[in-house]
């Protein structure tokens, strides 16, 4: 359960955001990925990003970071924050039976990375430059300015609020504002990864400071990761009009761990309305748990309802030339995946 | 707090004067200390927190303390003080001083002769565990309901669940502790009991103290320290220039 | 103690041959479940050859401890119980030299070189980690030398032969009876290592106490570590071996109720596999 993206950058070179576990393996499911397709993964991984650390988008990063030693790590320059090392601090004193803090695994990619993240990402930054012709870019769109001066502010409350609780709950520390959405930038054909970025009232953060930053890249894409697993919150007309092309190729994951499981039908039909290339790695998001014997019919009684967290991950695969075309690109799906 | 000022304290807050020499405990963190009043009124055993004070009536609780030979307070154990032999004994008999069996036997020989022990380790149980999950909260709704992931902690292999819980199937007293976070043990099988044989879904929070503030000190220090070495490239490149 | 008293206090389990029947039974494997199961030669079903009775966990850390300390309240104050449980708990005393109580599913036992915390309900496992960790979290200053982790139950035998079989197979009789009368098996203990630790690790098989169970059998499982000194031997301080027993209590608690569990499954299989074998022929 959770969320990655694999992109190959050109000349062999790979980039790895985010990171889940492939519950059929136990193990970082862009690993799994790259070893099949046979990628060395020590080698060929450039770049290792993490957009926001929600227990959805980390999991695993630190073996990640471990098996690809020639990567560079990014995550957002809004934790760079002495408030937020505390908290890393914390939770690595929190030790669950299997629920782990997706914070401490921050702590474990600092085995590898002693001096932290290699690299800040916030608005409008270039990230990377591949070695291909022509070479591919990695540009970060955000946290804003105003998003990154917020989030001081943020872990201050944050710690303060910790010391007087008992040790759990643990807090759940980046907000979804505070996600770096990337722009992969080919000679005609680029994809924008939303993370989980949500539209904020305020003009200065959210997918509002994405949309008006003067300096970022005026390219559209043609392939968008939606953002927030295509919730209303991390949506807006901006995004279909000044980031990406007509009917672009839009890409989802699910959420179906909350009581309103994303993306819900009304979100379909919003993102139906705006491309009619619309996927989702799992259809339908929620699925009947499968029937536990002897203790099905307690556990019935005790819940309201329940879902099943699918072990087989879903996985949809773009592919296009490097110096393709938007016409060029292929879709395959597999497992679960679905077009909507 | 003193205890001079803890007991004029209580003389000020409930009008009963109080003497020192009546206290009957002290544990060193500060948790509860318990004192008898003197004078015709009912005794108090009093629970000091924080520096506040809280009292629970119940005299015949006191009396039947004293009966036990309770004692004055005894200091927080230092390092410092001499050790006994943790290593096997020579004497006949099986190695006492040395293992971690549990056993109340070795409680009898330590605490003999002043305490008299029944021999019994709490009340037994009998249960039959047919599953077992650790679930941790992920959403709390005003309706009186909470959302949770489920590890199936029988089967680890087992697929995870999401699943949405009514409060009123968590005890009054653990409510409280139901914050997107918090963890929880749930547990389901057949009880037997002298009168009956049922089965039982059970659910317990995970519990924990708060951080002391050793821990918090040592924990932004050791934030400090990692923040540093974040700024510590940046520091060095912009040196080098 | 003489046989004639098999169903008092000093139970003990005795030659099978002279109960003249454990060779009128024989094995099944479940292999679904990989529990045993003894049919007897005129019966059509299965049933088992035994069945858990009772169970329980104990932590244990060895060390100087100030008793008082240890009171329900101090406990519900720091959220280690709930307030109603240290409400109701059972002091049984709380004295400089010991502090015991009761609270439901709960024993704690302290003296001033021994800290035991133990339950009897088998759903409590970890809350019993839980209440020992918080416990260690808060007193961090407290000089702890050693630590362990006990998993004990009971089980009955489904009949009083199988029950003597089982006692002869971990302790044949023949060399006992030159000098003893109807031997009988009362408590036998083994020290050894657990694979991939440095830890002791006793196991006890006793007769239960017939008050608790009649022709039952404890079986009683202890991992001892010492926490002294370090990987490099050299002495530790009080607050790395308050670390180790935490680190202890976080990553091998889990770890050691699988094993407790598979070494009791595995010394009952082949306990009462054996006794369910014809017997060897016999010297006398």
């Amino acid at each position: 359960m959770g969320e990655c993206v694999v992109v190959h950058l050109g000349s062999g070179e790979w980039m790895i955001v985010d990171s889940c576990i492939n519950g059929e393996t136990g193990r970082p499911i862009a690993l799994d990925y790259l070893d099949l397709i046979g990628v060395d993964v020590a080698k060929q991984v450039k770049l290792v990003l993490i957009t926001h650390w929600h227990d959805d988008h980390i999991r695993g990063v630190g073996e990640i970071v471990r098996e690809a030693p020639n990567a560079k790590f990014g995550c957002s320059a809004a934790i760079r924050n002495e408030d937020f090392c505390s908290l890393v601090k914390m939770s690595k004193r929190i030790k669950l039976v299997s629920h782990m803090p997706g914070l401490a695994e921050f702590d474990d990619v600092l085995s590898t990375k002693t001096n932290g993240p290699d690299i800040w990402m916030d608005e409008s930054k270039l990230v990377y430059v591949g070695g291909g012709v022509p070479p591919v870019k990695v540009h970060s769109l955000s946290p804003s300015a105003k998003t990154i001066t917020n989030a001081v502010g943020n872990f201050a409350t944050m710690m303060k609020g910790v010391k007087t609780q008992n040790r759990q709950p643990f807090p759940s520390v980046a907000p979804n504002d505070q996600s770096v959405v990337l722009l992969v930038e080919t000679k005609d054909v680029h994809l924008l990864l939303g993370a989980d970025l949500e539209h904020s009232a305020g003009p200065n953060t959210g997918w509002n400071a994405v949309i008006a930053c003067g300096t970022r890249p005026k390219i559209l894409s043609s392939g968008y990761k939606v953002a927030h697993h295509g919730s209303h919150n991390g949506d807006m007309p901006g995004i279909w009009t000044q980031l990406n092309h007509a009917n672009p190729h839009a890409l989802l994951t699910t959420y179906s761990r909350g009581r309103k499981p994303l993306p819900s039908d009304a979100d379909v039909k919003r993102l139906k309305s705006q491309t009619n290339q619309a996927y989702c790695t799992v259809w339908p998001v929620t699925q009947r748990p499968k029937n536990r014997t002897p203790v099905d019919r307690t556990i019935n009684q005790v819940v309201k309802n329940r879902q099943a967290v699918l072990k087989r991950p879903g996985h949809i695969r773009l592919r296009v030339p490097l110096a393709g075309k938007p016409n060029q690109i292929v879709v395959d799906l597999f497992n679960n995946a679905k077009k909507l | 707090m003193s205890l001079v000022k803890l007991t004029d304290a209580l003389t000020k807050n409930k009008g009963t004067k109080f003497s020192v020499p009546s206290v009957l405990t002290i544990p060193h963190h500060g948790a509860s200390v318990t004192v008898s009043n003197v004078g015709s009124g009912p005794s108090e055993p009093v629970t000091f927190l924080n520096g506040s004070v809280d009292f629970h009536l119940d005299a015949n609780v006191l009396l039947d303390l004293l009966d036990r030979d309770f004692i004055l307070p005894t200091p927080p154990v230092s390092d410092k003080i001499p050790q006994r032999s943790r290593s096997g004994s020579t004497s006949e008999g099986p190695k006492k001083e040395g293992n971690t069996l549990s056993h109340l036997e070795d409680l009898k020989m330590k605490a003999a002769p002043l305490i008299k022990l029944r021999g019994q380790e709490g009340p037994v149980r009998r249960f039959k565990v047919l599953q077992q999950f650790e679930g941790k909260v992920t959403e709390v709704y005003e309706d009186q309901t909470f959302r949770a992931d489920l590890i199936d902690l029988t089967d680890k292999t087992s697929e995870q669940e999401s699943a949405e819980f009514p409060m009123e199937e968590i005890h009054p007293s653990d409510r409280d502790l139901i914050a997107p976070g918090a963890i929880f043990y749930w547990i389901m099988g057949y009880e037997t009991t002298p009168s009956d044989y049922k089965r039982v879904s059970e659910i317990r929070l995970r519990r924990s103290p708060q951080w002391s503030e050793y821990e918090i000190d040592s924990i932004t220090s050791e934030g400090k320290d990692l923040f540093s070495r974040f700024t510590r490239q940046e520091n060095d490149t912009s040196s080098g220039k | 103690m003489p046989c004639e008293c098999k169903r008092n206090v000093h139970q003990h389990l005795r030659h099978p041959k002279k109960e003249g029947i454990a060779n009128e039974l024989f094995i099944l494997l479940d292999e679904q479940k990989g529990a045993n199961t003894i049919q007897g030669k005129n019966r059509g079903g299965k049933m088992p050859d035994h069945q858990l009775e009772k169970e329980g966990f104990s932590i244990v850390a060895l060390g100087n401890f100030n008793p008082t300390i240890f009171q329900p309240r101090w406990f519900a104050v720091h959220n280690l119980i709930r307030e109603d449980e240290a409400d109701a708990a059972k002091i049984e005393i709380i004295h400089r030299e010991a502090a015991i109580f009761t609270t439901g599913w709960l024993t704690l036992q302290v003296t001033e070189g021994n800290f035991t915390a133990v339950t009897q309900d088998p759903t409590k496992s970890l809350p019993l980690r839980d209440l020992a960790m918080g416990t260690f979290k808060l007193l961090e200053h407290t000089p702890i030398v050693a630590f362990g982790f006990n998993g004990f139950g009971h089980f009955k035998a489904v009949s009083e032969e199988s029950w003597h079989a089982f006692g002869h197979y971990y302790a044949p009789k023949d060399a006992w009876e030159v000098v003893l009368k109807n031997p009988g098996l009362l408590k036998l203990e083994l020290e050894g290592k657990r694979e991939g630790y440095d830890d002791r690790i006793q196991i006890r098989i006793e007769s239960s106490p017939p008050n608790l169970v009649l022709m039952g059998i404890m079986i009683a499982v202890n991992q001892h570590r010492e926490i002294t000194k370090n990987a490099q031997g050299t002495e530790t301080s009080t607050q790395e071996r308050n670390k180790a027993f935490l680190s202890g209590l976080q990553n091998d608690w889990d770890g050691f109720l699988q094993y407790a569990k598979e070494a009791r499954n595995h010394l009952l299989t082949a306990g009462f596999s054996h006794s369910a074998k014809p017997a060897k022929k016999r010297k006398s």
